[in-house]
């Protein structure tokens, strides 16, 4: 029996659809843990900065 | 009149924010530009925020809405270049085995703007389904099933394309398992 078919359908689907499923959540989880961990940018500790001289006219 | 809380809270959020908006728009330039102009909205709107609730909900509601705004704005061109994307996706299957990032962000784009939302608010950025709800303004069914919808496209779209990512273990071993019932059998 041909068993070699693409992830939809056929007997193994299930099994490679679940772990292609757990694959794609690492992937995102990787992708956005990838920039999180980059350290702030100095460009918006500066903006931060200005803003907060602006607003904080009351100071 | 910003007190030193919200602005630690800020500057704690903007790596979060920063990877949000990249996953939503799939280029880090845009996302900085989107980053900024969150925190410009933020702080020209800080009364509204009510200290000791979540500042991270806050910032990525501001973030994903200034998205959506202008993506609504620009829809026509960008439907049209998403089209051409899916089109060369189609003809044109990873030639690699590897399932890269660029061949996640790929697929990303292909999604409903609201399911790829709602995907990578809980699976990428780890928010609860409540947190989810609260920041695109629906109902926590509705993200459920966002998610749901978008978990099953994106399988679909990177199904073949990563196929080879199981093997040599799952592909091979099908193959190898098969020759040799057949061989035993024969």
């Amino acid at each position: 029996m041909m068993t070699r078919q693409p992830v939809s359908g056929g007997v193994e689907s299930e099994g490679l659809d679940a772990r292609l499923q757990a694959q794609i959540g690492n992937k995102l989880k990787a992708m956005f843990d990838e920039v999180a961990s980059e350290p702030v940018p100095d460009k918006f500790i500066e903006l931060l900065k200005k803003l907060d001289a602006q607003g904080g006219s009351g100071k | 009149m910003s007190s030193e809380k919200v602005k630690q809270g800020f500057i704690d959020a903007i790596p979060n924010l920063r990877a949000f908006a990249v996953s939503l728009c799939g280029n880090l330039e845009r996302a900085d530009d989107l980053v900024q102009e969150t925190m410009l909205k933020a702080f020209k709107h800080i009364d509204k925020f009510e200290e000791g609730t979540n500042i991270k909900a806050w910032l990525f509601t501001i973030l994903r809405n200034t998205y959506f705004s202008e993506r609504r704005r620009a829809k026509r061109e960008v439907e049209d270049a998403d089209g051409v994307h899916a089109a060369r996706m189609a003809v044109q299957p990873a030639q690699h085995g590897h399932m890269d990032m660029q061949e996640l962000q790929d697929a990303l784009k292909l999604l409903q703007d609201d399911q790829r939302e709602a995907l990578i608010l809980v699976c990428a950025a780890g928010m609860s389904y409540e947190e989810a709800a609260e920041i695109s303004g629906c109902a926590v069914g509705t993200i459920k099933s966002r998610v749901n919808r978008a978990r099953a496209k994106l399988s679909t779209i990177m199904g073949i394309a990563s196929a080879d990512d199981f093997g040599p273990d799952a592909a091979t071993e099908a193959v190898v398992s098969n020759i040799v019932s057949h061989t035993r059998l024969g």
